[in-house]
């Protein structure tokens, strides 16, 4: 597997296209969503949510688009012509703007959504109780006592200490 | 009980609330023993604050023992381990049946415009009481539930709830050719996880990128 520090998003294009004969990956995973770094305007927008009431900020959200389209915009850009975009990253904003004359014109597939997790569980079942394929057991980057959630929110908030995935366990 | 409660932007609390009890004869009380943080719990505490209420509950990825069952529930018993899905699905409804649990026409919460019901997620998926608690009302018994072994460690499954078929129905709808390429944006739990399930499903060459040093050098040392 190859890894690439996406700081830079137009450097993350360039080296992708490097790695697939200069096309660009056949599918592109969407696994950030709304949490991408990287639009100075969404997240000014997004962070307004703490300050105006709730009443007036719950009809904004459910009516202005303002995500931050980062990463959905590097998966547009990377993804090759013909390629599909999967996205399991949550967007909210009701009217985010999405390029698509390029969407169109690259021919690409879009697909989405909340996981159905019943039609996975008889694929997925099975391989957990033979054996650890995908290295679930130590998936975990901490597992803290019902008590100490608070202060695993905010390293995860925060990805302190190498937070990735907290268990807590009661 | 004790429970992680939504406490605005500032961040959670634990607090003493009241047990869930049985309230429909298909409901079971699970006593919860693991149960993870998901990136979208962030969500909650900023962008998505708005839906929240003082005192939710959070958490929608428990696993736990059964301690109590509905006087029509049959698929499962006290003492049974079970991990529950993230989504309130019925199991019987059309969306259901086509496998579209996230659109359960039983839970779907139509005066919101949105999808099917979820634990611990906002008055727009139905404000349920979530699994980051000592004990969980689960509604549908019969269907809802996930029966899972009772060894080894809480680890193995409690992934099942989300991470797991989230990652899983990712690298699904990517459309991945068998032998192909793909990349994988951002190494958060999910991300991370949908890099081992592309290369388990069988693709050739699986690039991910991700900001933060540590993510970075986590994923480089799985492949």
């Amino acid at each position: 597997m190859t890894v690439i520090d996406s700081t830079d998003q137009a450097d993350v294009v360039a080296r992708v296209r490097d790695l697939t004969d200069g096309r660009g990956p056949d599918s592109v995973i969407d696994a950030v969503g709304m949490e991408a770094h990287g639009s100075p305007l969404a997240t000014i927008a997004q962070k307004a949510t703490a300050v105006v009431p709730d009443v007036i900020m719950e009809r904004v959200m459910t009516v202005v688009g303002i995500d931050r389209l980062a990463a959905l915009n590097t998966a547009i850009e990377a993804v090759r012509r013909g390629g599909t975009i999967s996205l399991s990253g949550v967007y909210g904003g009701a009217t985010d703007p999405l390029p698509l004359m390029r969407m169109f014109d690259k021919q690409i597939q879009l697909r989405m959504g909340q996981a159905n997790v019943w039609r996975w569980v008889p694929d997925i079942l099975p391989l957990l109780i033979d054996g650890d394929p995908l290295g679930v057991d130590e998936f975990a980057t901490h597992r803290v006592p019902l008590e100490q959630a608070p202060e695993a929110y905010a390293n995860f908030r925060q990805k302190k200490e190498g937070t990735v995935k907290v268990l807590i366990q009661p | 009980m004790r429970a992680v409660t939504w406490h605005g932007r500032g961040g959670v609390r634990v607090e003493t609330v009241p047990d869930p009890t049985i309230q429909d004869p298909t409901d079971v009380i699970v006593e919860v023993t693991s149960s993870g943080i998901c990136g979208s719990d962030l969500h909650l505490i900023e962008v998505l604050a708005p839906f929240m209420t003082v005192g939710d509950i959070m958490g929608h990825e428990p696993m736990g023992v059964v301690r109590e069952v509905g006087r029509e529930v049959t698929a499962v018993k006290p003492g049974d381990r079970v991990v529950v899905p993230f989504n309130i699905s019925c199991g019987s409804c059309w969306m259901c049946e086509q496998g579209l649990q996230s659109q359960c026409e039983t839970t779907q919460n139509r005066e919101q415009g949105m999808g099917a019901s979820l634990f611990g997620y906002t008055k727009l998926y139905g404000q349920v009481p979530g699994g980051q608690a000592e004990y969980l009302r689960v509604p549908f018994g019969n269907t809802l539930p996930i029966k899972v072994p009772d060894a080894p460690l809480d680890d193995r499954y409690v992934y099942l709830s989300d991470v797991l078929p989230t990652a899983w129905q990712a690298v699904q709808y990517a459309g991945i050719p068998q032998g192909g390429s793909v990349l994988v944006l951002g190494l958060g739990p999910i991300g991370d996880m949908a890099t081992r399930i592309a290369k388990h499903l069988g693709a050739g060459q699986v690039i991910a990128s991700d900001v933060v040093p540590e993510r970075l050098a986590r994923a480089g040392a799985t492949a």
